[in-house]
């Protein structure tokens, strides 16, 4: 992230922050993505934030902490994307959403489908959570800042959509056992 | 403690496989949208744009001060006199069953309280910025609060009487920085949620920074003292009833997450000493640890998945041991000692495992772990609760329709009514204080 670009952005050149937002975007997206299941909303929300972005950076006070600002604008407006999706009682679409990458990790086929489904079942301030502490990697602090909940919410809210993936790559495991124990050797 | 963390890196390498790479293709969209978008001048953002100096000072002293000094002595003369002359106002003890009074909590960051049947909601504490984690006295008759003129500015402990008169600084110096965010884009004082603790007698309060420290401070803004080592950080303190410890939530620094246990310390910073170890797991901030009115018996809730509520207890000797109370598979949490020390409240989860939302229930039992009972079909938080100061109910924070905003309810355990104070503040989630009054 460019300081300069960032105190350019904020005394109103476009050029600059148009550059910020090249640079960001890509990101921005994927996340936005994981959040919110669907690349319409994801769409929606990342565009939201970058409008919000814009408007309100002449209040930033800390052009360094550019970064963590716009994550926090996009998180706030995943959620609320979500939140209005649900007031209009529409169906978050759940399926073909990604491309995965081709990895050489050793999760099992299963475990990624109960992860999926019991990602998809998490609230989005949960999943908001989830993505940011384990994917993004960010610290709890950054995380809570971002969703604008004390601390200890945070991680009350971490630990419980944690237990819900746990919960779900156990019951798998299990379901897995019994088939695997009902096959001859 | 290794399942927990290959779940940890189960979900960061799916996390991972499914992060999309595709290529955006709205960004040109995008920066054309803001062409009907103008920034918003600094200025429109207080906590922008109001000079340092107008920031900074938490307290307006005025200039007439050795002139107020005076009116102060004379109406401290005419209250000594009214005392002498009609009876002194009875204070209540400072633990153990008192009536009860008015509640306390923040909203929009003012300082309201009101009546125990709900009525005379009202602010008491309405200045700039945001106050909160109210917290009565001992003996109800003046209440403590942190408070913040604007984001990213130190808070200040403050004292004001109960009805929010005679506001007088504690203490700005090596406490909380609120938060560093803009207020453009609704900056928040959420983290800050310090607790407040009274000293039996009223005349000191201990506080923990932000930053673990541990504080204890005249009511007057005397002698401030940095207590402990630096071998950990210190959160969320509460005195002992018998003024004796103070207890306090510990945890080695720069580990975010994992190793919160219980300690105490002597108000001189000797005797530190951990009472509750933990338990690998998630304990959880906010749990002020709660101290019977006998000061034997300290309970919080600690555990790796399944959370239990455990007891520090002292003996004539002071020796300290440990035993969990409330056991078994059941998540349980936030356990809160009632004035009489015969019972204590806590929330336990009642929904099977993975269910989302989780349901919650408020629950009680007696003060050997005993006579588990659910006191309502009311669905409270994960957040403070406490109880009135005569025990007649019990105060908790519930969910509403829309998961910014929350409420409080007033539990009787007497099966009457509910009472409920709608729309406290997010700051309102960390404390709980109802003022106690003379039997």
């Amino acid at each position: 992230m460019d300081r300069d670009l960032v105190v350019r952005a904020r005394g109103g050149d476009r050029d600059a922050f148009a550059r910020l937002a090249a640079a960001a975007i890509t990101r921005l997206d994927a996340v936005a993505r994981m959040i919110t299941r669907d690349p319409e909303r994801a769409k929606d929300a990342v565009q939201e934030a970058l409008a919000r972005a814009w408007r309100d950076l002449p209040a930033l006070r800390d052009p360094d902490r550019f970064e963590a600002w716009l994550r926090r604008l996009l998180v706030r407006a995943c959620v609320d994307e979500l939140r209005r999706a649900r007031s209009r009682h529409v169906e978050v679409e759940l399926t073909d959403l990604h491309h995965p990458r081709v990895t050489d990790s050793s999760l099992a086929l299963a475990d990624r489908d109960a992860l999926e489904h019991a990602f998809g079942r998490l609230d989005p301030v949960q999943r908001s959570l989830i993505v940011m502490y384990y994917y993004l990697d960010l610290p709890l602090a950054e995380v809570a800042e971002a969703l604008s909940l004390p601390m200890g919410t945070a991680k009350s809210r971490l630990f419980r959509a944690r237990e819900t993936l746990r919960a779900a790559l156990e019951a798998d495991a299990r379901d897995g056992a019994e088939i695997v124990g009902g096959q001859p050797a | 403690m290794t399942a927990r963390r290959d779940v940890d890196r189960v979900i960061a390498i799916w996390l991972t496989e499914i992060a999309p790479e595709s290529h955006v293709d709205y960004l040109d969209e995008t920066l054309g949208a803001l062409d009907g978008v103008r920034q918003r001048p600094a200025w429109a953002s207080p906590g922008r744009w109001l000079p340092m100096q107008m920031t900074l000072p938490r307290v307006v002293v005025p200039r007439a001060a050795p002139y107020l000094a005076l009116l102060a002595l004379l109406l401290a003369g005419v209250i000594i006199a009214l005392a002498v002359a009609g009876g002194q106002k009875r204070l209540p003890p400072p633990f153990g069953l008192a009536a009860t009074g008015l509640l306390a909590f923040e909203s929009e960051g003012d300082i309201l309280v009101a009546n125990a049947d709900g009525s005379g909601r009202r602010p008491i504490i309405a200045t700039p910025g945001a106050q909160w984690s109210a917290t009565f006295s001992r003996r109800g008759d003046r209440i403590a609060y942190w408070s913040a003129r604007d984001v990213g500015a130190l808070a200040s402990l403050l004292v004001a009487d109960a009805d929010g008169s005679n506001v007088r600084l504690v203490t700005d110096e090596a406490t909380y920085v609120v938060s560093d965010n803009v207020s453009a884009t609704g900056g928040n004082f959420r983290h800050a949620l310090p607790s407040i603790s009274w000293s039996p007698d009223d005349r000191r309060l201990a506080f923990a920074s932000d930053a673990g420290d541990l504080y204890v401070v005249g009511t007057d803004g005397s002698d401030l003292r940095l207590i402990g080592d630096n071998s950990h950080e210190r959160h969320e303190p509460a005195w002992s009833p018998d003024g004796t410890l103070i207890a306090y939530r510990g945890r080695p620094y720069n580990d975010p997450y994992t190793t919160m246990s219980t300690w105490v310390i002597a108000p001189d910073g000797t005797a530190d000493q951990e009472v509750i170890p933990a338990a690998g797991g998630q304990e959880i901030d906010h749990v002020n640890p709660s101290w019977s009115p006998d000061a034997r018996s300290i309970i919080v809730h600690s555990g790796l998945y399944d959370i239990d509520i455990v007891e520090a207890r002292r003996d004539a000797n002071g020796a300290w041991s440990n035993r969990v109370l409330i056991g078994g598979p059941t998540g349980d949490f936030h356990p809160s000692w009632s004035n009489s020390g015969t019972q204590f409240s806590f929330i336990r989860i009642v929904s099977d495992p993975g269910v989302q939302p989780e349901v919650l229930a408020l629950m009680v039992a007696n003060a050997d772990g005993s006579n588990v009972r659910r006191v309502s079909t009311a669905t409270p938080r994960f957040a403070a609760q406490c109880w009135s100061p005569d025990d007649r109910f019990i105060r908790v924070f519930a969910p509403t329709e829309d998961p910014v905003l929350r409420t409080m309810l007033l539990i009787p355990l007497d099966g009457s009514a509910i009472v409920e104070i709608p729309a406290p503040g997010e700051l309102s989630m960390g404390t709980c204080s109802t003022q106690r009054l003379a039997n």
